[in-house]
């Protein structure tokens, strides 16, 4: 085996573990800024200029403190469950693409640690696994809260990522590869080549689903912090819960990371004359916004109740999903048969099914404004004692 | 004739001619017997031309010395026909007792228990007769006027000896008691007798753990016991369902949602609510017994520390009271700026509910802007009194000082300033569909529960009540003042939150009425044996001074007598009950608050919803648990 093949893996390893946990940590003081400045607030601004060292007092603070684990916990399961939070969010990374291939010291340096043909099943299927940490932390806590934060976790994985996975799918149909490689080369050129123009739908429900993942708001129901105090985190304290943090952080990343490169082109930039070597940037571009979107919905938005949020990835998402990959699955035919302009086919066959989004949407809310679970409801009962 | 009078003659044909009649300034009560009183109640509730719908208040007057000692006092409302009217008995026997009322007034079960907590006077028929403020392992009656005030010295190396022989009811004090008893069998020790074999008794069992939540298997909320008719426990072994096995969960009280320090014992079937029962206390002072120990004007203070979120309000509902008691009103001046400086505590109440509801509702943005605006509120205040929070700035008699110059200016800065912020929060929660979600149809409160259980302000309106005090029994200027009362019909955390915001934006036009309509003058009475004198007057003439001096150390003195006086604060009526007994110190002094009286109702409608809607429906609920516990 090549041993500069082998450095090389080391180095670019090592260089993303480090950008995505300096990264994190940035991304909690740039959450700080964004939710402040929304809220007519000033925000971090003590520790140094702008308050940019804070996040570096926060991890201080945490590896220093002490670490309770409660008497009555699963000891092993404990300790091990954000180890697994933290380990599959950052492993995420290394099939994303972030630039084009460079030359460095006489090599052909590839911006990305590994080009696995099937990338793309390689991402869903790590981070599905991030769920078992935030599961297991739940339950081996004993603790009440954090066995409902931990079932709700799990109910809430269930429920989104069939649809996550399907929103990917018109792309993977598109392109005929699960490599993200070749995925991000299908979308060269300029802007309009991009597959969110393709897949304007599944681009949404990736979104959507990709705000699920990662338990942000409105989905943060798992760690729903007025409902549930802390939610499957409540009894960890110190390190281990910078370690789920972090996650939580480092996967909304991962999310921004594969929605840029599922359908906004990834590292390439929006015109085709821009020259390639500026592909990180605009990767990093891409993610910042999305982040910020996150950031943004977070001060905004108030949290789902859970049955709704149930009935939302059950009813709305996942149908909308299906139907975006049978309509993408049918255009795609035509173009077989028909040889029509495929661009324009695909945008329609996407744009009425947004149209359906929409009247779905609206046609869930209203119903579930109207109808409640019919349980033994109190008004019935209240008029029937009292009349 | 006036509707009291009516009342009494209604009374007097049904009870006999013996019943005695005691006006206070408009406030009437009648001196029922013990074995009458939940038939006279029941008169006042079913006559259709009395039609007195809830109880709203019952306590307690302790008569030290006397024989028969405890005299419960009820305070009845009657909506359709704007009147209140108040009945009192005596408790008898050892230990004394009185019948329920919760047969007539579900409503009367809370005040009942904290009666009952309070001075030991029991309840017979009460289903669920148990402490409520104090621990459930505590071993007396606090308000009772032989029940020792203070004694809460540290005890360090040096002084342990001295303290333990004041505090007799500790087990070390027991036993330097019983020494000190054994030298000399006449010495009274503290404020019971060591002798009493029952106090010694009580006090060398351990203490046992509260024993209210077992393991949780299956049902186990039956030590705690059940929480009362209102809200009767679903049977949870449904056989028809599966999953019949519950979990009890406790939250609170330190939650982040619970707003203090209310703790709600849940039975969960999943994330589903079997039962709550609402378990307050845990904020409990005693700040009855503080100000039945001060003077009125050193009571005053300790109103604010109780309804914090609207402390001016509870100064005005004591002070109401106070003049009541006194027969005296407050100058024009006091009464106009007295309304203005209301509806803003009541701004910034509403605020402080709506921003922490959409915070526990998961929206954190509406949270920061609402402490915004209402920090504005409180710089005003700071502006006009010097306190920012406890203001204590009605005083009875009118005010503690005149107007600063510019509060014209500043609060109509506020005034001008605050719509378009309330827009911009009602905006950003309503117009998003998570948020309708999350409050429509969650929490119904029905119409047909509000008045048994005891649910008064924005909780009633919001559930189709059209009743307000300031309209409907106007105190100071409300009846000159034109707003409307808004009301909804749909009794559900939605339609508690819009009456907020509604009432807000009324708030806003009577302030600015008010505003306009302060006229020139006193501030404060010019009774000088209520109102201090002024400085300057204090430096030239020798009956200031004496005044001066008489009132702030020994206070002023009421007439012997009861009043009951109550306004509309922020969460329903808040009253206070006052006897006195000519002294300079209230004898009895109770706070009525709005919201420990409709926390009551609350484990109805929250059956069957989810955790969530739990949260929301305490966020819409708006306890204060100052209030509460007091």
């Amino acid at each position: 085996m090549d041993l500069g093949l082998l450095v090389e893996w080391i180095i670019k390893s090592v260089v993303i573990m480090g950008v995505l946990l300096t990264g994190f940590a940035y991304e909690t003081w740039l959450e700080r800024k964004v939710v402040s400045k929304m809220q007519f607030r000033i925000g971090p601004n003590r520790a140094g200029p702008f308050g940019l060292l804070l996040p570096l007092a926060d991890g201080i603070k945490l590896i220093f403190k002490e670490e309770l684990t409660p008497a009555m916990a699963d000891k092993w399961v404990f300790r091990i469950a954000p180890i697994m939070s933290m380990v599959v969010a950052l492993i995420t990374f290394a099939v994303i693409p972030v630039g084009p291939s460079i030359n460095l010291f006489g090599r052909v340096i590839p911006l990305r640690l590994a080009d696995v043909n099937i990338g793309l099943m390689y991402v869903l299927a790590v981070s599905s696994l991030g769920i078992y940490g935030i599961v297991l932390g739940g339950w081996s806590s004993n603790n009440k809260y954090a066995l409902l934060g931990g079932m709700r976790s799990a109910a809430q994985l269930i429920s989104y990522e069939l649809a996550l996975g399907l929103s990917l799918m018109g792309v993977v149909m598109l392109t005929g590869s699960l490599s993200l490689v070749d995925i991000v080369n299908a979308q060269a050129g300029n802007f309009w080549n991009w597959n969110i123009f393709l897949q304007p739908l599944g681009f949404i429900l990736y979104g959507i689903c990709g705000l699920a993942e990662t338990n942000r708001a409105p989905f943060d129901l798992p760690e729903a912090e007025q409902e549930l105090t802390a939610g499957y985190h409540t009894e960890y304290s110190g390190m281990k819960f910078a370690l789920f943090f972090m996650a939580e952080y480092i996967n909304m990343v991962n999310v921004s990371a594969i929605a840029s490169t599922m359908f906004l082109g990834g590292w390439r930039a929006p015109f085709g004359f821009i020259p390639e070597w500026t592909g990180p940037i605009w990767f990093f571009i891409k993610v910042i916004t999305f982040l910020f979107i996150y950031i943004w919905l977070r001060a905004t938005v108030p949290r789902l109740r859970y049955d709704q949020l149930m009935n939302f990835g059950w009813k709305v998402l996942l149908p909308l999903a299906i139907a975006n990959v049978i309509v993408t699955a049918i255009t795609m035919a035509l173009r077989q048969v028909y040889a029509p302009n495929a661009v324009v086919t695909v945008t329609f066959g996407s744009l009425l099914l947004m149209i359906a989004a929409v009247f779905l949407w609206r046609s869930w809310t209203s119903r579930s404004m109207r109808r409640r679970p019919p349980l033994h409801g109190t008004s019935a009962e209240g008029a029937a004692r009292t009349a | 004739m006036s509707h009291a009078d009516l009342t009494f003659d209604k009374l007097r044909a049904q009870f006999g001619d013996g019943l005695q009649r005691e006006d206070n300034h408009g406030h009437v009560s009648i001196l029922v017997p013990t074995e009458q009183i939940v038939a006279a109640a029941k008169l006042l509730l079913t006559d259709p031309e009395l039609a007195y719908t809830q109880v709203v208040d019952i306590t307690a007057v302790d008569w030290w010395g006397r024989s028969p000692r405890f005299e419960v006092v009820y305070q009845f409302l009657s909506h359709p026909n704007h009147a209140r009217f108040s009945l009192r008995t005596y408790a008898q026997g050892d230990p004394p007792t009185v019948p329920s009322l919760t047969s007539v007034f579900p409503g009367a079960n809370w005040f009942e228990r904290e009666t009952y907590d309070m001075f030991g006077v029991r309840f017979e028929g009460h289903p669920d007769l148990r402490r409520i403020l104090m621990p459930h392992n505590f071993n007396d009656h606090p308000l009772r006027r032989d029940f020792p005030l203070g004694y809460e010295e540290v005890a360090f190396s040096h002084n342990a000896h001295e303290i333990h022989k004041r505090k007799s009811f500790t087990p070390q004090g027991l036993a330097l008691a019983a020494e000190a008893k054994q030298q000399n069998p006449d010495i009274l020790i503290g404020a019971q007798s060591v002798s009493d074999p029952d106090y010694k008794a009580r006090w060398s069992q351990p203490i046992e753990p509260t024993g209210g939540i077992r393991q949780h298997t299956g049902v186990a909320l039956e030590d705690v016991a059940t929480i009362g008719p209102m809200a009767e426990p679903t049977p949870s072994e449904d056989l028809d369902d599966p999953f019949s096995g519950t979990m009890v969960m406790n939250i609170g009280p330190h939650h982040p949602a619970t707003h203090g320090v209310l703790r709600l014992v849940t039975e969960l079937n999943g994330e589903r609510i079997v039962r709550v029962m609402p378990d307050i206390g845990f904020l409990h002072t005693g700040i009855e017994k503080t100000m039945e120990s001060k003077s009125y004007l050193k009571a005053l203070p300790c109103t604010d520390r109780t309804g914090y979120a609207s402390p001016l309000h509870c100064n005005m509902a004591f002070s109401g009271c106070i003049e009541r008691l006194l027969g005296l009103d407050a100058p024009p001046k006091a009464q106009w700026a007295r309304v203005v400086l209301l509806e803003l505590d009541r701004i910034s109440s509403h605020l402080l509910c709506i921003g922490s509801a959409s915070l526990d509702m998961g929206a954190s943005s509406p949270f920061l802007w609402a402490v915004d605006d209402r920090e504005q509120v409180y710089d005003i205040m700071e502006f006009t009194s010097g306190a920012r929070m406890m203001t204590s700035f009605i005083r009875p008699g009118g005010l503690a000082y005149d107007l600063p110059q510019g509060f014209d200016r500043v609060v109509r800065r506020y005034l001008d300033y605050l719509p378009s912020r309330l827009d911009m929060i009602e905006e950003v929660l309503v117009g998003n569909p998570i948020f309708l979600d999350r409050t429509q149809n969650v929490g119904v409160l029905t119409k047909a529960d509000v008045l048994p259980y005891n649910v008064s302000g924005p909780h009633a309106r919001a559930s189709g009540i059209d009743w307000d005090l300031r309209r409907d029994m106007p105190y100071l200027i409300y009846d000159q003042l034109k707003f409307d009362v808004p009301v909804r019909t749909t009794g559900d955390v939605y339609a508690r939150f819009m009456i907020r915001f509604a009432e807000m934006r009324e708030s806003l036009k009577i302030a600015r009425q008010a505003l306009d309509g302060i006229p020139a003058g006193r501030w404060m009475t010019a009774d000088r044996k209520v109102a201090p004198p002024p400085k300057e007057e204090i430096a030239i003439s020798m009956e200031s001074l004496i005044h001066h001096f008489k009132i702030w150390t020994e206070g002023f003195r009421t007439p012997p007598g009861q009043a009951y006086f109550a306004i509309e604060s922020p969460r329903g009526e808040m009253g206070f009950f006052m006897t006195s007994d000519g002294s300079a110190k209230p004898y009895r002094c109770h706070e009525r608050s709005g919201v420990f009286a409709s926390l009551q109702a609350m484990p109805l409608v929250c059956k069957d919803g989810l955790i969530s809607d739990l949260i929301a429906i305490i966020a819409s609920w708006d306890p204060i648990l100052g209030e509460i516990d007091r």
